[in-house]
Order: C-alpha cells, then structure tokens, then sequence
C-alpha cells in the first residue's frame, strides 16, 4: 500500500498565503516524487501549482489540510511546513 | 503644445516619441487538430512557454542589486507561466483535438471563474498576471512580435499588467504613461524600482495622443506635455541630464547634511509608500519619512486590514529607518475608495466630502485599529504620527484624544509604545492656514502638504483640463498661507514641514528656504539636487527675496521677480551637476 500522510498546517506571515510562499512553494516540491495536497473546506489543490493554491485565498491564520501521497511524502510535509510556517 | 496631467509616481523626466500600446489581443480562431497533429501541437506550445518565460529571465538577470519586490514580482510571474496544472490542462485539451491557442483561452475563462469569486482583491489581481501571461504566449505561438519598442520611446497605455511591464525593453523605455493605475499599482513600483519615470490616471490620455508624436514627461508633477516647445524640450532634456549626473555621483552627496552657504540647516525626509522602498530612502540620504502613505493596504484587498498587518507593516519600515523618525500620516482615503466594508454612499464632490481624518472620525473602529497599530511600531524606533486634511482645532483635539485613550489602554495591557510620541497637524486646508495660531498650541508640529492646499485654496481640481494651468503655486494667497503656517508654528515654537511636489521643484527651493520651513519631504529621487542647492543658497537672501514676493500682487510679477533673482543661479547650478 502506498505511503499517505495528513497532517494540517497554519499559514503565518501577515499577508497569508499569497504569491510569494505560493511560489516559494512550488519551487521547494518540484524535486520530491510525493504528490502534495493542500485543502480549505471542500477545495483541494495541488501544493505544486501557484494558480490553484492562490485560489485558496487563505488570509494568515487559517489551518489548511496537507495530504501527501508516495515515496518521500514526509520529507515533502516536513519542507512545506518549514515554508510555511515561516511566514513571508 | 496641449498640456495633461495625471498622478506622478515614479521620479524624472523624459522627452521623446510616443509608443502607444493599444488594448486588443491577436484574435484567436479554433483549429481542429488531428490526433497525428497532437505531439507536434504540444511541442509548438512548450516552445512559446519557454520564449516567454526566457524573456522573463533574461530581465531578471538585467535588474540591478537589491530590487528585491521587482524580482519577486517577476519570479511569481515565471512560476504562473510554468505552473504544472496550467499546463497539464492546456495539454490535455490539446489531445481532445483542440488547438494551443484555442485551450489556453479556454483554461484562463475557468481559472477567470474561480478568482472572480475570491474574497480578496489581492487574490482576485492574481488572475491578471495570468491574463497577461497567456496574452504573452499566444502571442509567440503566433509567431508574432508585439511591436516591440525599438527605438527610445514613452510608453503609453491604457493599463499596463505586470506581464506587460516586463515585455518592455527598459533600455529603451523613456518613461510609462497609463490612464489608469495609482501610485501601488505594479507598474508603478516596476518603474520606481527601475529609476524609470512613470504618470499614471491621466484621463484621455489615449484619445489625446497618436503614436509618435512627441511628448516630454515630468515623473514628479505628473504633467504630459504634447507636441512641447523647443524651450520645453530644452529644459527636460537638461533636467533629464542632471538626474543621470547626480544618480553617478550620489555616493559624494547623501551624507552631506542641507545647509545653507550661511548655516541654516534644513531636513530633508522622503516621501514613502510602501516598505520596499526604503532602501531608497536611505540611499538617497533622507533624514528619515517625512510623509508615510498608509493607503496601500486599504485599497489592495477587499477586507480592511486587520490591526497586526499594519503593525507588522510599520514596524518593518520603523526597525529599518531608525534613529530616524517616519512621520505616519494616518489613512487619507475618500469613502469612494472603499468597497462594501463600509458600505457608505457614493458623493458628488469626494474632495470635498468624506474623507481623510473626517471619514476616520465618523469610521472610529477603522481609526482606532490604525492608530493601535501605529502606536504598537512606535516602540521600534522613532515614529511621528499626523492627522490629514485638518480643518480646525476640534478635529485635531479629538483626533488627538483618541491616540491618548489607545495610549491608555496599550499601557494598561502592558503592550510597548512611545508615550512620547509627536503628533502633527498637516495643513492642507484653508481654514486651518487661518487658525494655524491655535492649532499650533495643541500640535507638536505642522506639515503643508501643498498639493492639496493649492488645490483647496485655488479651487482648483489639477484633473480637469478646463482649469488645471490655473494651478499655480506661486499664487500670491498660496505664498501668504505657507509664510502664515511658518510663523504660526515657529511663535509657538514647533517645527514646519512642507510635502508635496513643490519641495522637488528647483525655483521654489529658495522661496522654502526664506519662508523659514524647518523640514522639506520629497520623493527620495529628487533629494539629491534639492540638498546641494540649499548649500548654494543663503538664507538671508532667501528671507529677504520672500518678504519681497509677500508684497507682490500677481504670480506673473512672482515668477518674473524670482526669476531674475535666482534664475541665473540656479541655471547655472544646474549646468554644474552635469559639466562636473
């Protein structure tokens, strides 16, 4: 069976998750074979897309959904934690 | 010759033809593709991804050290274009038979969709970037050029995106012109970030101008003059020199302190918008912000800010600049800027209505959450707070106890603030020009901002054609209210500042310096020039040449006075910053 981690993440930085971190973001899974999720309500995206994840428009604070799926998923949380939680 | 005015926001001036960039996109048709066709479509689309995302790198790797939110801008450009579930879908479409052109439009009206509905401007603003980009590859898999500006042109347009900002070629970018935009659009910082001068919200400008014909550009006034005279053309070329002179040698003048040839000393502080910009407050020498704009963050997103983002906000431009103090002039919008948060009607006559220090009285919560943020960045180093647009003693003592009560209640909570802290009045209104004598007991400092105080004393809207030359700050009633202001604040002992565009104007620098003004702001790029003419000047000669042009009675007999006096000088002033 498959490897498949879900966890939940807190946007910090005050302008929430907006082009930068979305970028950043992109930049940092690109190198992992693990598919990463990141969800709000009923929307799901993939954490590798700067246009799907801006249009989860999460304002700083908001506790967003992380699934990641295959080879690597943990390391592929643990940075996207790091970048996020970092604020920017 | 036709004279058009907009709002300047980035600095210098420019003469040249004019390269127009018409709204329109290359028409797109749907083409049936083959599935033997498919493989050769996806390569021709990966090709123009990849023209358009070199070009964008090629002009990162162009900018200069240390333009930090350009590159930003430019990387969360390259990322959208090269955004894996954009691509995937294109590509996918392709495969239904589809042709690349065809799917990217079709892929941009869902994404159309969802970021309409986002709840914040700022979101929503994504999906121009996106908009723009796909123009750009459409536009290489036509295999066309967009008309590139190959010779040094001013470059208009109705609206310029960020994508296409950077499609142009700087090198060959005089000055940007749009009809719309405001000072924190894109464009506007691009262009502030890349010295390159910019007018925008000039209305008609597209009906008013054909391309090529010849313009010359004032980046701080935001006049546009059409068709100028040789003279005109004369003195923004020479002006034009003067900023390259000085940009060359800055590191010789912005530690020199503003003193004039017999000692008096004057600060000069910048202008400001937004924290990126204050690597330029401090290459440029200022002594600190004279006037911080706090409109970005309220006209950027469709909720009003919430208290940490402006302190964080603050904070960042405070921690950087100090010991220097950042005057924070405290939220100068008109209710037209706000949308449904407030809720409020719409007005006849907005310059005149609610706005500024009246809308934040009337709108407390709002007021209050600024003022809290303001004051939590005091303790960060040095912060001056101060009320726009005021028109009487009541408001500023009401205003005044609000930054008291909120002083209060941080102490009370045990939050850091400077209990210190210096609040101003800014004078931009005539009825506060004609109490400046009581104001001046309640305020600890005044600041003119001229651009408003002309236009309120003159009854003059700089935006209409009809009567804009008649905006004229030489005025004798303009000149008696700034030497009214000086005097009232210097008998009660506090100092006065002036900002607005005539701190940036040669001519007018030895009439501030003998109306006796303590403190001029400007915008970074014009501090240079101002300061090494202060040490030109004397201030005796200036005092003496201002009481003479107090008892003038009509600008003409003002400006050909001032002229004869100091014209030569500063002519040949002027001609020394680019012959040295």
């Amino acid at each position: 069976m498959e490897k498949r981690i879900e966890t939940e993440v807190e946007i910090r930085g005050p302008l929430g998750l907006h082009a930068r971190p979305a970028a950043r973001l992109a930049q940092a899974l690109k190198p992992f074979r693990a598919q990463v999720y990141l969800s709000r309500g009923q929307r799901r995206v993939n954490a590798c897309s700067i246009l799907d994840v801006l249009t989860l428009a999460a304002p700083a604070g908001t506790r967003l959904t992380v699934i990641a799926e295959g080879e690597e998923a943990e390391e592929a949380v643990r940075r996207l934690k790091e970048i996020l939680e970092a604020g920017a | 010759m036709k004279v058009l005015r907009g709002l300047g926001v980035s600095a210098g001036v420019a003469v040249g033809p004019a390269h127009v960039i018409y709204p329109g996109h290359i028409k797109v048709t749907r083409t049936r593709i083959l599935s033997e066709e498919v493989p050769a479509e996806i390569r021709r689309l990966e090709e123009a991804i990849q023209k358009v995302s070199r070009h964008i790198r090629d002009l990162e790797a162009g900018l200069p050290e240390g333009l930090g939110e350009v590159r930003t801008i430019l990387e969360a450009q390259r990322h959208i274009l090269e955004d894996p579930s954009l691509r995937e879908e294109v590509i996918s479409l392709i495969q239904q038979g589809l042709n690349a052109e065809w799917a990217l439009l079709k892929v941009l009206k869902r994404y159309q969709k969802i970021f309409q509905e986002l709840p914040e401007e700022y979101f929503r603003e994504r999906f121009r970037d996106l908009e723009g980009l796909v123009d750009m590859v459409i536009l290489a898999l036509s295999g066309e050029e967009r008309t590139r500006v190959k010779e040094p042109a001013i470059v208009l347009a109705r609206d310029l995106t960020p994508a296409d900002t950077i499609s142009l070629n700087p090198a060959n970018t005089l000055a940007f012109v749009t009809e719309r935009g405001s000072r924190t659009s894109h464009s506007a910082i691009i262009a502030r970030s890349l010295g390159i001068p910019a007018v925008v919200a000039v209305k008609g400008l597209l009906e008013e101008v054909s391309p090529g014909d010849l313009l010359a550009v004032d980046g701080i006034t935001g006049e546009i003059i059409l068709e100028p005279e040789k003279e005109i053309v004369r003195r923004f070329k020479e002006r034009a020199r003067r900023v390259e002179a000085l940009k060359a040698r800055l590191h010789q003048v912005s530690h020199l302190p503003a003193e004039t040839r017999d000692g008096r000393r004057l600060t000069l502080r910048a202008n400001l918008d937004l924290p990126e910009e204050v690597p330029f407050v401090q290459e440029y020498g200022a002594e600190g912000v004279g006037l911080f704009r706090t409109e970005y963050l309220y006209v950027s997103r469709r909720e009003l800010p919430s208290e940490d983002l402006l302190f964080e906000t603050y904070r960042q431009v405070v921690k950087a600049l100090a010991p220097h103090p950042v005057t924070i002039r405290t939220l100068d919008l008109g209710g037209d800027k706000f949308t449904s948060d407030l809720g409020l009607p719409e007005e006849i006559n907005p310059a005149l209505g609610l706005r500024a220090i009246r809308l934040c009285l009337k709108e407390e919560g709002l007021f209050r959450t600024q003022l809290r943020a303001i004051l939590r960045a005091s303790a960060y180093g040095k912060v001056k707070i101060m009320f726009p647009m005021i028109s009487g003693v009541t408001e500023f003592l009401r205003a005044r106890h609000l930054v008291k009560e909120i002083q209060q209640e941080l102490a009370r909570e045990g939050v850091p603030f400077d209990p210190e802290i210096e609040i101003g009045a800014m004078i931009e209104v005539p009825s506060a020009v004609a109490v400046a004598d009581l104001l001046a007991r309640e305020a600890d400092f005044f600041s003119i901002g001229t651009n408003d105080l002309i236009q309120y004393t003159l009854a003059i809207d700089r935006g209409n054609q009809e009567v804009a030359e008649l905006y004229e700050p030489l005025h004798p009633a303009v000149l008696r209210f700034i030497h009214q202001t000086v005097e009232a604040g210097h008998r009660a002992g506090i100092p006065v500042a002036l900002c607005g565009e005539m701190a940036g104007e040669l001519l007018y620098v030895p009439v501030l310096v003998g109306m006796g003004l303590d403190e001029l702001s400007m915008t970074p790029q014009s501090l240079p020039e101002i300061k090494l003419l202060i040490r030109e000047l004397s201030y005796a000669e200036c005092r003496e040449t201002v009481q003479g042009l107090l008892r003038l009675s009509c600008q003409d007999e003002v400006k050909e006075t001032l002229g004869a006096r100091f014209g030569s000088l500063i002519r040949r002033f002027s001609r020394s910053l680019w012959s040295e």
